[in-house]
């Protein structure tokens, strides 16, 4: 058959002394559709940003793109071999025409000094026939759907003469049927000999496109194969493989008066009739991947996004939640998905960011901040939760990720809050760190605690979790003992959409 | 074919009644309205000669506040300018006192020594990575405060007499019918110049296009290969060689150097370019904007006196205007988004 395109041999990167990849192999053939899957955090984005040459490989490592060697291959390289990335963020200007941000790359590569809108526009045209779609030149991409912008960056993405495309996770914010459009449209890059990378973890999207798929597991390469030599099962097996077997958490709760109900909560746009009800002591999973509304429905309980209808009580009484400080007083604790930007203020010290949730606990007599109150308290949270830091006066973004995720948890727990909602707690950490925000979950509702897990990782929410709902389009479609479920029944659950 | 004349003329047709919608025409309209307001109270407003007085005394703020506008379409901000300013316009008649010139050598020097306290912002900018705001905030310190340090009488009362001579031309002068002769001053042109040099720098230059697209996504920016170093300097030096130039227009209307008047304005201009529509985070704004934008607040500042309003209220007005008109604006996209995003079944 053809030839490979691209051959990635031996690939590894470590990051700080935590392996991304290690020694993952990539072929790509000229003119193919190949999916590269895996769960979150296995490593996909590194080999991508290698393959793009925004960042290199450990030694060792061997890439060679249409049979040529390339000893380090820079950005520059990648691109002037014909590879275009089109990143999550899709690096539009929303402030230009649609003609603008397709023709841009063509001006800068050509050099010219002036610009002439016929040309851009004839430009637009030409990617734009050559994917069979339109669009109306002259309207500004931040008023485009994110489906359209997506169909924008690809068009751009073939003006300068692209050889291998690749996507990473394109479909996660787009809807069915802009899915469906987005899959003809590769199908149309195909037609025209271009070879797509396309990055992605929903199955039917990989059966419906692929010509042919590689893993990808904990950063190592689990194989390649010709899609129809799978069935979903068995690409199942492939992502997760077996899993060291934990102690599994019992089933729901039965005893105790639930601490929060939520009866027929909905916002439009975002979530719908939304009924769930935790008990203390209980861990809640909610499973949705991201657009399914998990987020938006943790922020309105949490009183940030109001909802339009729906009821919320609390401790067996209905409660108007308007603001945090409201769900605050409720005894409810949020630990956000993006930490980082939400949860914590990342130039100021460990201490600061300790004590800024309990400030009005720790005032001494004239209204004013007790020092040495602060001083103790700031000691018992480092050494109870193991934060570990070289001094308290540290700022927090020179912390690890998972000390970063314990700063934020104390925060909340100082609190006592009876309800904790935690959203994807565990992103972008590595295995230990993740094992012991597992384990201080399981102690705070050990404790009576009623905790909310958000995830999509599919084996975290099926091991640390009494009972779990999944979410999808807004609504909640199922609701499972997870004592009662494998992990890979779940993920497929997760995934066909 | 015929088909695609059609469609080629009805998105041109789409792209004028958007231009009427706009911000731009709201401003305009404004300004019509304030116009006839005050002519209702004091008739002497309206007259031609108070309007090419008008077009001609405001152009020193209209020459700075393109330049402010440009840095603020690449995401940027400027504070230094009037700084940069009152020292070009001093270093610059200062030599003229010792040295003999012209005008033309005035504005070429007063735009060089701009230019070069420009570059100093922008290497602040780009290669410390510094907050915009701060790195001119702490430039416009030094330029002005080094300037009053250095020189020991920082006035200057005599100024060559080829300087004032420009703001006294005129083209297409006449006189009317009540024996006033009127005409567009040098001044004004000059401006309108910049401004039409500025517009079509920033419609068909690659350059220009880079400035809108760093505004846009300074990120994106980056990666699509701008190159980002060359916009920045552009940018700063540009609204040092505009504060320059208007330097030299100002010690020609006002004949003597003061080092403290031009200082003033400063947060009238930037009001003025905030007023036109000019996003502060970058990436939206016109020319025609932002001398609409000036007009505005030249108008209040120099006429409602002739409504026999206290020159206290003019702060108060402006203030006004600004909260308003571009309060409507972002209110008015919170509602068109406040739909949110559907749910794809």
């Amino acid at each position: 058959m053809s030839e490979d395109f691209l051959c990635l041999r031996n690939i590894s990167k470590t990051f700080a002394g935590v392996r991304a990849l290690s020694r993952a192999d990539l072929s790509v053939k000229e003119g193919e559709v190949h999916t590269l899957v895996g769960e979150n955090g296995c490593g996909k984005s590194t080999l991508i940003k290698i393959i793009a040459g925004v960042l290199q490989p450990d030694p060792g490592a061997s890439i060679a793109i249409r049979g040529k060697v390339w000893k380090r291959l820079s950005a520059f390289d990648s691109l002037s071999q014909g590879i275009q990335v089109i990143y999550q963020d899709l690096s539009l200007f929303p402030n230009l025409t649609v003609a603008e941000n397709i023709s841009v790359s063509q001006y800068i590569q050509e050099k010219k000094p002036f610009v002439s809108r016929r040309e851009m526009a004839d430009i637009a045209r030409e990617a734009m026939r050559m994917i069979s779609v339109s669009l109306d030149l002259s309207t500004t991409v931040q008023e485009l759907s994110i489906a359209k912008q997506q169909l924008v960056a690809i068009c751009r993405s073939i003006t300068r003469g692209a050889r291998l495309i690749i996507m990473d996770e394109p479909t996660s914010s787009l809807g069915r049927r802009d899915v469906e459009y987005l899959l003809s449209v590769i199908r149309s890059l195909r037609e025209e000999g271009i070879t797509t990378l396309f990055v992605g973890h929903k199955l039917n999207e990989v059966f419906e496109i692929a010509d042919r798929v590689t893993v990808l597991r904990d950063g190592r390469g689990m194989g390649t194969y010709e899609i129809s030599q799978l069935n979903a099962a068995e690409l199942i097996q492939l992502m997760t493989g077996r899993q060291i077997a934990r102690a599994q958490l019992p089933g729901p709760r039965s005893e105790g008066a639930p601490i929060l109900e939520v009866k027929e909560l909905t916002k439009k746009g975002q979530f719908q009739g939304i009924n769930l009800t935790l008990r203390p002591g209980e861990i809640l999973g909610i499973a949705g991947l991201r657009g399914s509304g998990r987020t938006e429905l943790a922020l309105s309980i949490f009183g940030m996004n109001r909802a339009d209808s729906g009821e919320i009580v609390v401790a067996g009484t209905p409660r108007r939640i308007r603001s945090v400080q409201d769900a605050m007083a409720l005894g409810m604790g949020y630990v956000p998905e993006e930490r980082l930007v939400q949860g914590l203020f990342m130039d100021h010290s460990v201490r600061s960011n300790l004590i800024v949730t309990v400030l009005d606990k720790l005032l001494g007599r004239l209204g004013l901040l007790d020092d040495r109150r602060t001083d103790g308290f700031v000691r018992s949270w480092i050494s109870e939760l193991g934060i570990k830091t070289p001094s308290a006066d540290c700022p927090v973004k020179q912390l690890s990720g998972g000390n970063q995720q314990r700063v934020v948890l104390s925060k909340w727990m100082e609190r006592a809050p009876r309800i904790l909602i935690m959203d994807g707690p565990t992103v972008g950490i590595d295995v230990k760190a993740k094992e012991e925000i597992h384990e201080i979950m399981r102690t705070l509702a050990s404790k009576g605690m009623g905790v909310i897990m958000i995830s999509d990782e599919v084996a975290e929410i099926a091991q640390h979790t009494n009972r779990l709902l999944l979410m999808k389009s807004g609504r909640i479609v199922g609701e499972y003992e997870t004592s009662r479920i494998t992990e890979d029944g779940l993920l497929k659950e997760l995934l066909y959409t | 074919m015929s088909d695609a004349t059609g469609a080629r003329r009805d998105t041109a047709w789409r792209a004028i009644g958007g231009r009427l919608r706009s911000h731009e025409m709201y401003l305009l309209l404004l300004i019509v309205a304030y116009c006839l307001i005050v002519n209702g109270i004091n008739s002497s407003f309206l007259t031609m000669e108070n309007i090419f007085d008008v077009l001609k005394s405001s152009s020193i703020m209209s020459t700075m506040a393109i330049g402010v506008f440009v840095v603020m379409l690449s995401g940027g901000m400027d504070i230094s300018f009037t700084a940069i300013a009152t020292v070009s316009m001093f270093v610059t008649v200062r030599l003229f006192q010792l040295f003999t010139g012209d005008l033309l050598i005035a504005f070429v020097l007063a735009g060089v020594v701009g230019m070069v306290m420009g570059s100093v912002n922008a290497i602040l900018v780009h290669f410390c990575r510094l907050p915009t705001l701060i790195v001119t905030l702490g430039t416009s310190s030094i330029f002005h405060g080094g300037m009053l340090a250095l020189a020991r009488v920082p006035y200057i009362y005599t100024v060559p007499r080829y300087f004032s001579g420009f703001s006294k031309q005129t083209l297409f002068s006449w006189t009317t019918a009540s024996g006033v002769t009127v005409g567009l001053s040098a001044m004004t042109v000059m401006m309108l110049g910049i401004a039409l040099l500025t517009w079509a720098l920033l419609r068909y230059s690659a350059l220009g296009r880079g400035i809108y697209a760093l505004g846009g996504n300074p990120e994106a920016a980056k990666r699509a290969g701008f190159n980002i170093m060359r916009i920045q300097f552009f940018v700063y030096c540009y609204v040092g060689l505009l504060s320059g130039l208007a330097s030299i227009q100002y010690v020609s209307l006002v004949r003597h150097v003061h080092p403290f008047n031009l200082m003033d304005i400063m947060l009238d201009i930037i009001a003025a370019v905030v007023l036109g529509g000019t996003s502060l985070t970058g990436g939206r704004g016109t020319v025609w904007g932002t001398l609409l934008g000036v007009w505005m607040i030249y108008l209040i500042r120099n006429s409602l006196v002739l409504m026999r309003i206290p020159s206290y209220w003019d702060s108060v007005v402006i203030g006004l205007v600004i909260v308003v008109s571009t309060g409507i604006n972002s209110y008015g996209k919170i509602l068109s988004r406040a739909g949110g995003k559907a749910i794809d079944a």
